[in-house]
């Protein structure tokens, strides 16, 4: 499902909730939907999920605006977790699932296939209460994918995980997008949103202000830094007119130095400056990481 | 439809499985039983307190003077016979009745020795049947025995007679007032609980924060119906046990524990029945029609109260002015049994928010059904007007977490 949001405007009395949102999302990919507290990020996944109205703007899904049906195709794991908490684990699954549209032996057996991928089987007719938190999180999730949709929203879906678990529910949104699904995942947990998103978008103040894929944000927010080790302490390192000496460290036989790409040369130019001299153990150019582009980002 | 069948169809289930439902439904037949039984077993109680009084006469004049009652039973016994004559045993006399004097010479010449406590009002009857003897005795020994038949006809004869002034003019009787006054609480009783129960329910929906989940699956309003739809099933069921367990014990009890006095008691409501006013199946049908509009327009009100609440606490301020109609038409249902002909009664009848109760209150009694089909379509309109409003209070409410919510805040959604 290809999800394209035009325009997205809300106000909540007199504040501005989100101001002029577009984002487009192609099918099988992961938008990672970044964001300070109160940005309005649940806001927007509110409005893709039908739960409140814009004031203006429109949601499209393959090109066409946005219909009730359409709730049927998306599943959806909100921040505030609710389920009923004195209700059997399967039979609030299935009830779920009857609302998203299955139909109840539908419903049956994909509640039989979720509880076994996430091991959690044997919980099926204990009361939702009678489960540790990270258990009723697998419940929640399955609650949100149990009617194979086609969008699936997660908002901070890995709250209250171990690692063990959080590891397994990455493994299973990675197996999701390859079974089709586009995927929206709201996260304050950038690592997460490097291992997993293909896309990013960042809203702050009720305003996009960064979006497009992974690979070119992270290659725009660039420093154009490169960290060389190298063999031989013998001939002295000079810095030029293509590059500046950022620091420098020798170790016995080894050295260690930062440099500046100062004339944009490619990786292999600026490689070619030392290979003549020494031997390169390695090089690798400094990449900012997601959380230093949002702080980056934010901060303006 | 479908999705308003599955949300009617988990409530329901939801509620019917709890203990306290099975408690309820249980419980209140035997409380039921209890409250038609416990007056006719006073009633059968009061039988046994039958005073039984020993006359002994000295004088020999007052032979006649005592007639038996239900209440008083009266044994002679001359002071001048050797041998007994009355069948009790000295273990059931109440009192021994002395008449030593000529009464009309010496008024004080009577004493009452009795082995159990004797009420003023117990004096009062006894110096009664003396004084109505001693009158008799009067008038005949100035041999005047018409005027004698003539006052004793007065005091067999006069009756007063209770009538309604109206175009029918009948007779007003007494069991319909408990129909009025009955069917009123009940109507009361049922809008109150079950109506609350949809709020709890949707609070707690909102407090578990199950309700994102849901309105991203289903409409607000059609989560509201199924919520409303689902525990007007559970309050059917409810009444249907309560009926026929009810029904079932009283079978039980009248057989077995009080035999068949109890019928005899209950011939009273069957003639009821019969009256010009009274449709006893009528009623019925009428009660569970302003039932349920009635729940209907109250349920959807205290499901908008449910949604901007966060806790039973809070719910109060909301509460108050929903029910306050409610208090009021119990209040009115009560004083129309003195005052039916008030204009009060009248209109409030026809108001939706009070009409339920205060209808069902002038049922009994008579109402043209012209009125009744009025008073029944402004309450189905004020239905369908309070669920929109409600609606749009459901649905902005139940997404504001940790906010007290304003009656201002709630006007602007209405707008």
């Amino acid at each position: 499902m290809e999800l394209s949001i035009q325009h997205i405007t809300k106000r909540f009395g007199t504040k501005p909730a989100l101001n002029d949102i577009n984002i487009r999302l192609p099918q099988e990919r992961i938008l990672g939907l970044l964001g300070p507290n109160g940005a309005g990020k649940t806001t927007l996944l509110r409005i893709i999920t039908q739960i409140i109205a814009p004031d203006s703007g429109e949601i499209l899904i393959n090109g066409r605006p946005i219909s009730f049906t359409d709730i049927y195709r998306i599943g959806y794991v909100p921040e505030e977790r609710g389920l009923y908490k004195k209700m059997k684990v399967g039979e609030q699954l299935v009830y779920l699932a009857e609302l998203k549209g299955l139909s109840s032996r539908e419903a049956g057996k994909q509640l039989d296939c979720w509880l076994s991928k996430l091991e959690i089987m044997h919980w099926k007719n204990k009361k939702l209460e009678d489960l540790s938190k990270g258990m009723q999180q697998k419940v929640q999730f399955i609650a949100a994918v149990i009617h194979k949709p086609d969008l699936i929203i997660f908002d901070e879906p890995f709250s209250g995980f171990d690692p063990i678990n959080k590891n397994l529910l990455k493994k299973e949104i990675l197996e999701l997008k390859e079974d089709g699904a586009t995927i929206i995942l709201s996260t304050h947990n950038m690592v997460s949103v490097e291992e997993l998103c293909d896309e990013i978008a960042l809203i702050n103040d009720a305003e996009l202000v960064l979006k497009g894929d992974l690979v070119s944000i992270r290659e725009k927010y660039k420093s154009n830094v490169f960290r060389l080790k190298i063999k031989g302490t013998g001939t002295a390192i000079k810095e030029t007119e293509k590059y500046k000496i950022l620091s420098l460290s020798e170790k016995t036989e080894r050295r260690e130095l930062r440099i500046l790409n100062v004339n944009n040369l490619s990786n292999n130019e600026l490689l070619n400056l030392f290979t003549d001299c020494f031997e390169i153990l390695s090089f690798e150019e400094e990449m900012l990481s997601m959380n230093d582009i949002f702080l980056q980002t934010v901060a303006k | 439809m479908n999705k308003i069948r599955l949300i009617t169809k988990r409530e329901y289930f939801v509620r019917v499985r709890k203990k306290s439902f099975l408690l309820l439904s249980v419980l209140s037949p035997l409380l039921f039983s209890a409250l038609i039984l416990i007056p006719f077993g006073l009633a059968e109680e009061g039988k046994k307190g039958i005073k039984n009084i020993l006359i002994m006469d000295e004088t020999g004049k007052y032979e006649n003077a005592f007639f038996n009652t239900g209440n008083y039973h009266f044994h002679y016994q001359s002071r001048l016979a050797e041998e007994k004559s009355y069948s009790l045993d000295s273990e059931q006399l109440s009192a021994i009745l002395i008449l030593s004097d000529d009464l009309l010479i010496n008024p004080q010449g009577s004493y009452l020795y009795s082995y159990e406590e004797f009420s003023l009002q117990d004096k009062e009857f006894l110096e009664e049947q003396i004084k109505n003897f001693l009158r008799e005795q009067m008038l005949l020994s100035i041999n005047q025995p018409e005027l004698l038949e003539k006052i004793q006809k007065i005091d067999r004869e006069i009756d007063l007679t209770i009538v309604r002034i109206d175009e029918q003019s009948e007779n007003m009787d007494s069991a319909l007032s408990i129909f009025a006054i009955t069917g009123a609480l009940l109507i009361y009783f049922f809008i109150f609980m079950y109506g609350a129960q949809v709020m709890h329910s949707v609070m707690e929906e909102k407090n578990n924060r199950m309700v994102e989940i849901l309105i991203s699956s289903v409409k607000p309003f059609q989560l509201m119906t199924g919520k409303i739809l689902g525990t007007l099933l559970v309050a059917l069921t409810q009444f249907l046990i309560w009926i026929l367990l009810t029904a079932l014990l009283l079978f039980f009890l009248s057989f077995f524990l009080i035999e068949m006095s109890l019928v005899e008691n209950f011939s009273f409501l069957s003639n009821i029945g019969t009256g010009h006013y009274f449709n006893g199946s009528e009623f019925l049908i009428w009660f569970f029609l302003y039932f349920l509009m009635g729940y209907l327009l109250y349920s959807s009100l205290f499901a908008a109260i449910g949604s901007v609440i966060e806790s039973g606490a809070e719910s109060q301020q909301f509460v108050l002015p929903v029910t306050l109609p409610l208090f009021f038409a119990v209040y009115i249902s009560i004083y129309y049994l003195q005052y039916p002909e008030s204009d009060l009664i009248f209109w409030t009848s026809f108001i939706p928010f009070t009409s339920p109760v205060v209808m069902i209150a002038r049922l009994p009694f008579g109402v043209p059904t012209g009125e009744l089909y009025l008073s029944f379509l402004l309450l189905a309109i004020a239905f369908l007007f309070t669920t929109k409003i409600a609606g749009k209070i459901y649905k902005t409410g139940i997404l504001l977490y940790g906010k007290k919510i304003t009656y201002k805040e709630i006007w602007k959604w209405i707008k």
